[in-house]
């Protein structure tokens, strides 16, 4: 049969003149599309504490992450935009930015372009609102979840406007930024700003540690305060159990001098789709010689989290807070519930 | 009290979300915790000064081909959009990365691979795992590095629940990890041939065309092969039923230089011929001559590879010499192309 095929033999056609074959054209929203994520996030958050007073957080943003390519067809930059609507009811945990018991308010996530300047990672410059590279958080990335690190306690927010230059070399991460100190608000405070940094070990290691460093004006109300602090972090496994601890020191105002510390065990599942912790977190502040008016305050407690993955879109997370002592404790225990969709 | 008052408007926000949730294709995590692997990158490919992200969305239809496939799938959590590195090297493509994850026996295990246009394992590296026996498991010391998806398959029982018996490729301590190991990269393979193989067809047009016309810059892909009159015309010459090409799973790019000048076209077409198929690649200068024809992988025998080779060079649509089953299959590939002998660009 091969043999027939082979031998067959047909003369050549007559070429006929009709149309060709034509290029794949991308319309402008195809090439938007192109290396483009983005999702809606949805969250309802409710506190409940010991006195039995409410609070409610709600938050609807749009998640979105998008890559930009160089001529030459390597990645030139990575795009991060979160604006959230925020709406806030009655409570001190809430973040600062709400103006009113209830009210509501723009939030802006992490958003900010990061220009890959080498091309494979090592050397990256961002620009835009992101979180102050500092200790745990900067692997962890708890924005919008139950589950915190001392960021928010030591700064009185989480990220913030600014540059950075930011890496992951061979053996070391690093990031070093320049920032306003203005926290949400894209607006200048009247000081001088913040400088910030972190060196670690990459994240992939058995045994990840960090060195961090603070030091500059945030905004404080109408005004600003001076602040400083440096940070050590380490975070390692065990089978299903997780390990991570940050210490925190450094004044703050020239008024008090501060120690943070934090404590976490946690472990989940072979799917990830469970994950509980449990935190100590030790806080104390001791007035400074030159300081006045000031009063010596420590605190401890513990929070017991989990949080649920059902499904890729919807997450449910718990928490309760228990204080355990110190001079300055005022503070009631606390359960905070939260439901989180992605669509 | 006010809480009291948002709340069934929240809940009610929060019921549509979950609504819309059910029948959206999200991801799970935040996407600013999203990392490319560019460690990973540069271990695997030390040459490399850069990489492309292509990014495509890996859905039910790619979870329900992988269980065709193997005989475990992906996981709910592993959907979404994910993203493929073609990594390069002054200005080069030197081979693809792919990340996906695995449950492993602690959490879940995060595996980057690197693989050539060809989906061969070139090495592998570990993104995130909690599982220590990983410091004894690498590419060199696994015999991974050139197994493709019916290699890395024959390294796992049945249904690659363990390694099998004949396999002595990992340390005992690390067999447990060893097989969320291999499962991973079948997975990976399957995944990456899946959502991507507009992109892997594109990559590999250009570097089939390098090869052959070392001005070759791009392979940009080309619609309107077998138009109706191009079925018209072949119709005639050899016949509705053609001669065994799966004209549905064909494929035409334009091969260009640096300048975005045509040099010509590069073609694949499944050929079927006695229940065997072979994917056959084709370039044609911008004259319509044919510059080269490879099988993907190989011809079904020396005497069918000959009578392919003996085209090279020539113009199906001019030569009086493209005949026999090679001759008509190239006529066919030639006019399904719609350009006649027509110069592309003068």
């Amino acid at each position: 049969m091969l043999s027939a095929l082979l031998l067959a033999s047909v003369p050549a056609p007559q070429v006929q003149e009709f149309v060709s074959l034509t290029p794949v054209e991308q319309s402008w929203m195809e090439s938007w599309k192109e290396n483009l994520r983005w999702d809606i996030d949805l969250s309802l958050r409710g506190t409940v504490d010991g006195e039995g007073e409410a609070a409610f957080l709600g938050a609807l943003g749009l998640d979105l992450h998008k890559i930009v390519r160089r001529g030459d067809g390597r990645d030139l930059a990575t795009l991060v935009f979160q604006p959230y609507l925020l709406r806030g009811d009655t409570t001190s945990s809430n973040p600062p930015i709400f103006e009113d018991e209830h009210d509501f308010a723009l939030q802006w996530r992490i958003s900010n372009v990061n220009l890959n300047l080498r091309g494979d990672g090592t050397l990256n410059v961002r620009a835009g609102h992101f979180e102050i590279p500092f200790g745990l958080e900067q692997n962890l990335d708890t924005n919008g979840t139950l589950r915190r690190t001392p960021h928010q306690a030591n700064f009185g927010f989480v990220a913030d406007w600014g540059l950075t230059l930011n890496g992951a070399l061979e053996h070391l991460d690093y990031e070093i930024a320049w920032s306003r100190g203005s926290g949400n608000e894209y607006q200048d405070p009247g000081g001088d700003g913040v400088l910030s940094g972190r060196i670690g070990t990459p994240v992939e290691d058995d045994l990840t540690l960090g060195l961090s460093m603070v030091h500059g004006d945030i905004a404080s109300g109408d005004s600003t305060r001076s602040i400083s602090r440096v940070a050590a972090d380490a975070t390692t496994y065990w089978r299903s159990l997780g390990f991570q601890a940050e210490l925190s020191h450094g004044d703050d105002s020239d008024q008090v001098r501060s120690t943070r510390a934090l404590l976490e065990v946690n472990s989940t599942n072979r799917h990830e789709t469970t994950l509980g912790w449990v935190q100590l977190i030790g806080t104390n502040n001791e007035p400074k010689a030159t300081a006045s008016g000031v009063v010596d305050g420590t605190l401890f407690e513990a929070r017991l989290g989990a949080l649920w993955r059902f499904s890729r879109r919807v997450t449910f997370s718990a928490q309760l807070t228990q204080p355990l002592g110190g001079n300055s404790s005022d503070r009631e225990p606390s359960v905070a519930l939260q439901l989180r969709c992605r669509f | 009290m006010s809480i009291l008052k948002s709340t069934p408007r929240l809940l009610a926000l929060a019921l549509l979300a979950s609504t819309f949730a059910l029948q959206q294709l999200a991801g799970a995590q935040a996407l600013c915790a999203l990392r490319d692997p560019s460690r990973q990158i540069t271990a695997l490919f030390p040459k490399a000064d850069g990489y492309r992200s292509i990014v495509r969305t890996v859905g039910q239809s790619a979870r329900e081909a992988v269980k065709q496939s193997l005989p475990f799938t992906l996981h709910f959590n592993e959907l979404g959009r994910h993203t493929l590195y073609v990594v390069q090297g002054q200005g080069e493509p030197l081979g693809l990365v792919h990340v996906r994850s695995e449950a492993g026996e602690w959490g879940l295990v995060e595996i980057a691979w690197a693989f050539d246009f060809d989906l061969n394992v070139i090495g592998f590296e570990f993104q995130r795992c909690r599982d220590r026996s990983k410091n004894l498991i690498n590419t060199k010391h696994t015999r991974l590095e050139g197994l493709g998806f019916a290699g890395l398959r024959g390294m796992l029982n049945k249904d690659c629940s363990s390694l099998s018996p004949t396999q002595m490729a990992f340390p005992p301590s690390a067999q447990s990890l060893g097989v969320t190991v291999v499962r991973n990269g079948l997975k990976t393979i399957a995944v990456t041939q899946l959502a991507w193989s507009d992109d892997l067809a594109a990559l590999r047009a250009r570097i089939f065309a390098r090869r052959y016309l070392p001005a070759t810059r791009d392979a940009a892909p080309l619609t309107g092969l077998y138009g109706h009159k191009s079925l018209a015309l072949i119709g005639s010459r050899v016949g509705e039923e053609g001669v065994g090409i799966s004209r549905k799973a064909a494929r035409a790019f334009s091969v260009s230089d640096k300048n975005g000048a045509p040099l010509g076209r590069f073609l694949t077409t499944p050929w079927t011929f006695d229940a065997r198929t072979v994917d056959i690649q084709w370039l044609f200068d911008r004259h319509g001559n044919i510059v080269a024809i490879e099988p993907r992988i190989e011809w079904p025998s020396a005497e069918i590879a000959s009578s392919f080779q003996e085209l090279v060079g020539l113009n199906p649509l001019e030569s009086d010499h493209c005949s026999g089953t090679a001759g008509l299959i190239a006529q066919e590939v030639a006019l399904a192309q719609g350009s006649g002998v027509r110069p592309l660009h003068d």
